[in-house]
């Protein structure tokens, strides 16, 4: 067998027994008129006991940081409603290609740092679209991305607008270096406009959906505590702690919508 | 043996007519040079030095794997006893870079920390290894890490020439540092790294880290010239809580402040080591 015939072969047991990289390709969203779009609303409930919220001292800039005087922070990893809804609780579509235009809600799609918070907790973004961030609080804060996209940008001055491309869809976990490590957040970028985030009451609300059957998915950052670390904050000599997260928690359904139809799905969640 | 045994050669001449053998070694060939764009996270390009992944695979298992680990991860047998610890190369995230934070480096930049080895950490000066085999690891690193394949490279940061080093600009330089850019949260009013939020300091793979002394050393992480300190704060250090700067500073306010951080190195004496001009040669290489 001559040489041409066995690099011929060889090319083409190459081509089979690897994946094509342009399968990874992630393909577009199409925005397309949606004239019969339904509607899923629905709420995420508590069940059981409620947990506990999860806290940590204010050791650093209290009179920026804390200025009620309670002492301690919320990090709004859960919160459940009286009635017993569940907010920040993230409910999509899975794997929609085509629909309405993109109509993210204006109030998630920047972020600001306001009494060593950052508000909204969860952000919502485009890919590809540009996030904007900035301070209320004259003090230093940084907005450490880790996940998706991984930047890192200080916040020294107040009301200064910073904006960043974020180029690939993913979750993006928020840290400030500046020694508020009760500050905690999420971005997550998304490749399709079918995303909700329930309010305090645990309602979420889904327009424009092309009728058809989807997978509905409620993913929530978690509330548990996997591990936690000793910190001393050198300034105020205060012993704290800083907590490492369990990973979030996802639960999926299956729903129809009919032309102009609307369909309700409710989630409840517990300790489980 | 009495076994059957399939004989590609046989197939091949015997079942195959020409026509179709011909058509299937086109195909192949057609396949092979579509993929050709996939190509270029195998190799790097710096100056006159062609990377290459294969020959680089080599030198990292001979040179690197004791504390990166075979699948460049940082988890090499090494890495328990590294503080900080090894760079995880799976995540293509880099301190040292030319370019924006959240960017990919440039081959450039990764040859330059491996010829130059990170200051107060494990990472050693590879200038023993040629240039050509700086260029094959960096190529091997850059498989690492999908984004290597996905994304490219920001344009590096704008860098002016260097302003006159003047005791005004050292002033101007110590606002920023004190007030304007809060650097002491961190670096501390004298810059010996010890300031209010300097404990709680993580980086990104949660081991504490601590913020750079001015007082007591002369070179940083990345590099030793005026101009390696103007990058550093411009572009941040990716990786570790270190911010860029680069929204809040012109380029000669960032002169200033380089001036004044020169003035918090006691033991700085304003002239360039040999090895910052070896540096500075390489850096060349960049044009």
């Amino acid at each position: 067998m001559r040489p041409y015939k066995l690099s011929a072969v060889a090319a083409i047991l190459a081509v089979a027994l690897s994946a094509p990289p342009a399968v990874r390709a992630q393909s577009a969203y199409q925005v397309v008129e949606v004239p019969d779009g339904g509607t899923i609303a629905g709420i995420v409930k508590w069940t059981g006991e409620k947990p506990k919220p999860l806290t940590l001292p204010i050791t650093k800039d209290p009179s920026v940081c804390d200025p009620d005087k309670t002492g301690t922070r919320d990090l709004e990893r859960i919160e459940v409603s009286p009635e017993g809804g569940v907010a920040n609780t993230v409910v999509y579509l899975r794997g929609v290609t085509k629909g309405k235009a993109w109509d993210l809600p204006d109030s998630r799609r920047s972020l600001d740092q306001e009494h060593c918070r950052y508000v909204p907790h969860i952000s919502l973004v485009q890919a590809g679209g540009d996030f904007g961030m900035k301070s209320s609080d004259p003090i230093l804060h940084t907005v450490h991305m880790a996940g998706a996209v991984d930047y890192n940008l200080p916040f020294p001055m107040t009301n200064v607008l910073l904006t960043r491309p974020m180029r690939k869809s993913g979750m993006v976990d928020l840290k400030c270096n500046a020694g508020h490590i009760w500050m905690n957040g999420v971005i997550f970028i998304v490749n399709h406009p079918y995303y909700a985030i329930t309010d305090e009451h645990g309602s979420f609300r889904l327009t424009g959906v092309p009728p058809g059957e989807y997978e509905i998915v409620a993913w929530h950052e978690g509330w548990r505590v996997a591990r936690e670390e000793p910190v001393l904050d050198v300034g105020t000599q205060t012993k704290t702690k800083r907590l490492f997260f369990t990973e979030p928690l996802t639960w999926e359904k299956k729903v129809t919508v009919a032309p102009n139809g609307r369909s309700t799905v409710d989630f409840t969640i517990s300790e489980r | 043996m009495g076994c059957f045994r399939f004989d590609l050669t046989e197939f091949w001449e015997r079942h195959l007519p020409i026509g179709l053998r011909a058509a299937i070694a086109a195909a192949g060939l057609a396949v092979v040079l579509c993929w050709a764009p996939a190509a270029p996270a195998q190799e790097s390009h710096i100056g006159k030095w062609t990377g290459n992944a294969r020959a680089g695979k080599d030198l990292f298992r001979r040179f690197c794997i004791g504390c990166h680990g075979k699948d460049g991860d940082g988890n090499g047998e090494n890495a328990p006893y590294v503080d900080p610890k090894p760079r995880d190369f799976t995540l293509g995230i880099f301190k040292c870079r030319s370019t924006p934070t959240g960017s990919l480096p440039l081959d450039e930049d990764l040859f330059h920390t491996i010829g130059r080895g990170v200051d107060t950490t494990a990472m050693p000066s590879w200038q023993p290894l040629t240039d050509q085999q700086r260029a094959d690891l960096v190529a091997y690193i850059k498989t690492f890490s999908p984004r290597f394949r996905e994304e490219k490279p920001d344009p590096p940061v704008k860098m002016t020439p260097e302003t006159p080093d003047t005791s005004e600009s050292r002033q101007r330089g110590e606002v920023l540092y004190q007030t304007t850019l809060k650097c002491v949260q961190c670096h501390g009013e004298t810059g010996k790294g010890n300031g209010p939020a300097a404990s709680t300091l993580r980086d990104d793979k949660d081991n504490p880290i601590t913020p750079y002394n001015f007082t007591a050393l002369n070179r940083f992480k990345c590099g030793d010239t005026n101009a390696d300190l103007y990058r550093i704060f411009m572009t941040g250090l990716d990786g570790t809580p270190m911010p860029s700067f680069a929204d809040y500073v012109t380029p000669d306010q960032a002169w200033d402040l380089v001036h004044y951080l020169r003035t918090l190195q006691v033991h700085y004496s304003g002239k360039a080591s040999p090895r910052a001009a070896k540096t500075t040669a390489n850096a060349s290489l960049d044009k």
